[in-house]
């Protein structure tokens, strides 16, 4: 048996349709319930729908053998964790995004808004840059808007909720995109099936 | 007294694991629960985190709770024969992962002296007897120091040799090759980079794998799969061959092992039970001429596992001002020797039927 977590939402739908054509699907999820955990034994999978940012938990503390999560939730945690493969969807970039016409003081502490802040302390430390992160949760986007931190951290896709509020992204500093990822202890032990998935899943790979 | 299970599962599997070093010879070493704080920060690159639990001695000095057990052993060695150590310890660090310190619970073992191919296969064999007594399904999984760093001779950036290192304790052979592609690394050192971080699974066919991958081993790669070769033939006939893996992800990333490198998993655990190997580096650093190999179970990483079932129930011995005192003591000494687990409770305390010496009542068996 395979246990799997999946995030919840619209990558989790795209993770389960590609391993269901791979061999891997289950009935139950694919009906409109509100389970957490679904079993499939005639396949040998079981599925739990956990959020996102909560995907590699799961799998480093062997809950789950496998998960498939971002790259931007995995540098931003650092589990002890294997990444065995660079899915391809879910693709975005994490940018450092500023008001239209800001103008940076490099004379001063820099307040920068963040639901990343390991990933935001990490990238200007090695700049050697100070900062002050204002750690949010949510519409990071308002923050410089009213005027709580300068800039703000964040995961950027289309561009569209930036443009909206008169803000731009200026720097790259993390390209991410879905990742699977394994239980150490669980791949010693799966490492056939383990394997047999993810060769499954490189023709869907682009 | 064991019929109602006195010592939990953690304090059985402590005492099997001593004796089984016992019987090989091994000797318990027990020490002091702190060192002088210097003596860690001397050696802070040979530890994985250097937060340490610190106070001051009523002479002034700045003395740590022990993070680690080997770093002691090692400085009290003498190194002149061969030592074979063992012992059962707490240490005090943080939990992987927390910022909040913990006693933790190790035993190992450390033999000291010259490492030859015999030494190695008497290390690896107590590795595998230690895994089969916490559970029989297990695996110990092999790597080795001298093949990553063979592979990585010549490549002088820091950054990049941890970013390497990194990628291939991961498994993460997408970002490996990207880094390889970035830093201009050539094809056939990036092959062999993503090869290695591919290696995975039983140990002969590891091995074979490693083999290829490096196709024209010369130096310190060419000692290094002697080793393997060698730890390959010891154990290709023996039960425990299908628990043995070659997989390069337990490299460590601190300057500890430079040879063989150990970790051990149970199935039901999440991380590695067991880890250690081969630590040269760590003698001559204190000036100690001689060679060491040996390796720790972790009970912190089991302790789901240890969990003891219940103890069967209690059975309540009902007294009240009017019971003659002896008699209880006598029936309780009574029933214990038949393994009947019992508690003496006040009249109205009792959380069940009991067997009640109120007053002048006898119990009739």
């Amino acid at each position: 048996m395979i246990n799997i977590a999946l995030p919840k939402g619209r990558l989790g739908k795209k993770v389960y349709e590609l391993f269901s054509k791979i061999g891997y699907p289950c009935a139950e999820l694919e009906q409109d319930n509100r389970k957490l955990i679904f079993e499939d034994p005639a396949a040998t999978v079981r599925y739990f729908l956990v959020k996102p940012s909560d995907v590699a938990i799961y799998v480093e503390r062997g809950a789950a053998d496998i998960g498939v999560v971002g790259k931007d939730v995995l540098e931003e945690n650092r589990p002890d964790v294997f990444e065995l493969m660079d899915m391809g969807f879910g693709a975005c970039r994490m940018c450092i995004c500023m008001p239209d016409g800001y103008k940076e003081d490099t004379d001063s502490v820099l307040r920068v808004a963040t639901k990343y802040p390991n990933i935001t302390k990490r990238y200007y430390k090695s700049i050697n840059r100070e900062i002050d992160i204002i750690k949010l949760n949510g519409s990071i986007e308002l923050a410089p808007l009213l005027k709580l931190s300068d800039v703000i951290v964040d995961i950027v896709e289309t561009g569209a909720t930036l443009r909206e509020n008169n803000m731009h992204p200026e720097t790259a500093i993390l390209s991410s995109s879905a990742r699977l990822i394994v239980n150490k202890s669980a791949y010693r032990f799966k490492c056939g099936e383990i394997d047999d998935i993810t060769d499954k899943l490189k023709p869907f790979i682009k | 007294m064991n019929s109602f299970g006195t010592l939990k599962k953690e304090e059985q599997i402590n005492l099997d694991i001593r004796r089984l070093y016992e019987l090989y010879g091994y000797e318990k070493y027990r020490m002091n629960k702190f060192e002088e704080y210097s003596f860690y920060l001397q050696n802070k690159n040979f530890l994985e985190n250097d937060r340490y639990i610190t106070f001051n001695d009523p002479d002034g000095r700045l003395m740590a709770l022990k993070p680690d057990v080997t770093l002691s052993i090692v400085k009290n060695a003498d190194c002149k024969g061969t030592e074979r150590i063992y012992y059962s310890e707490s240490i005090f660090r943080t939990r992987k992962g927390t910022n909040e310190f913990a006693e933790l619970k190790q035993t190992g073992l450390e033999y000291i002296g010259s490492i030859d191919k015999c030494a190695t296969a008497e290390v690896l064999s107590l590795a595998l007897d230690t895994l089969n007594i916490l559970s029989p399904d297990f695996v110990l999984s092999v790597s080795h120091m001298g093949v990553i760093n063979a592979m990585l001779q010549g490549i002088e950036s820091y950054s990049l040799r941890r970013g390497i290192i990194s990628c291939i304790k991961g498994k993460n052979r997408h970002e490996l090759e990207r880094l390889c592609r970035d830093a201009a690394l050539d094809d056939a050192l990036t092959r062999r980079l993503v090869g290695l971080a591919g290696i995975r699974g039983p140990f002969g066919e590891g091995v074979a794998a490693l083999e290829k991958t490096v196709d024209d081993p010369q130096g310190d790669m060419a000692l290094a799969l002697k080793e393997l070769k060698e730890i390959n033939n010891v154990f290709k006939d023996t039960e425990y061959y299908t628990r043995l893996q070659l997989d390069f992800s337990d490299l460590s990333s601190t300057e500890y092992y430079n040879g063989i490198v150990l970790s051990g998993f149970i199935q039901g655990v999440s991380s590695a039970v067991l880890s250690g190997g081969r630590y040269d580096h760590l003698l001559s650093r204190m000036g100690k001429n001689a060679q060491a190999m040996g390796f720790a179970v972790n009970f912190c990483h089991m302790e789901q596992m240890l969990r003891s079932p219940q103890q069967s129930q209690c059975t309540d011995i009902i007294y009240d001002d009017a019971t003659d005192a002896a008699y209880m003591c006598s029936l309780m000494r009574e029933l214990t020797a038949k393994g009947i687990r019992v508690r003496a409770v006040r009249k109205g305390e009792e959380t069940g039927d009991g067997i009640d010496i109120t007053g002048s009542r006898r119990y009739q068996g």
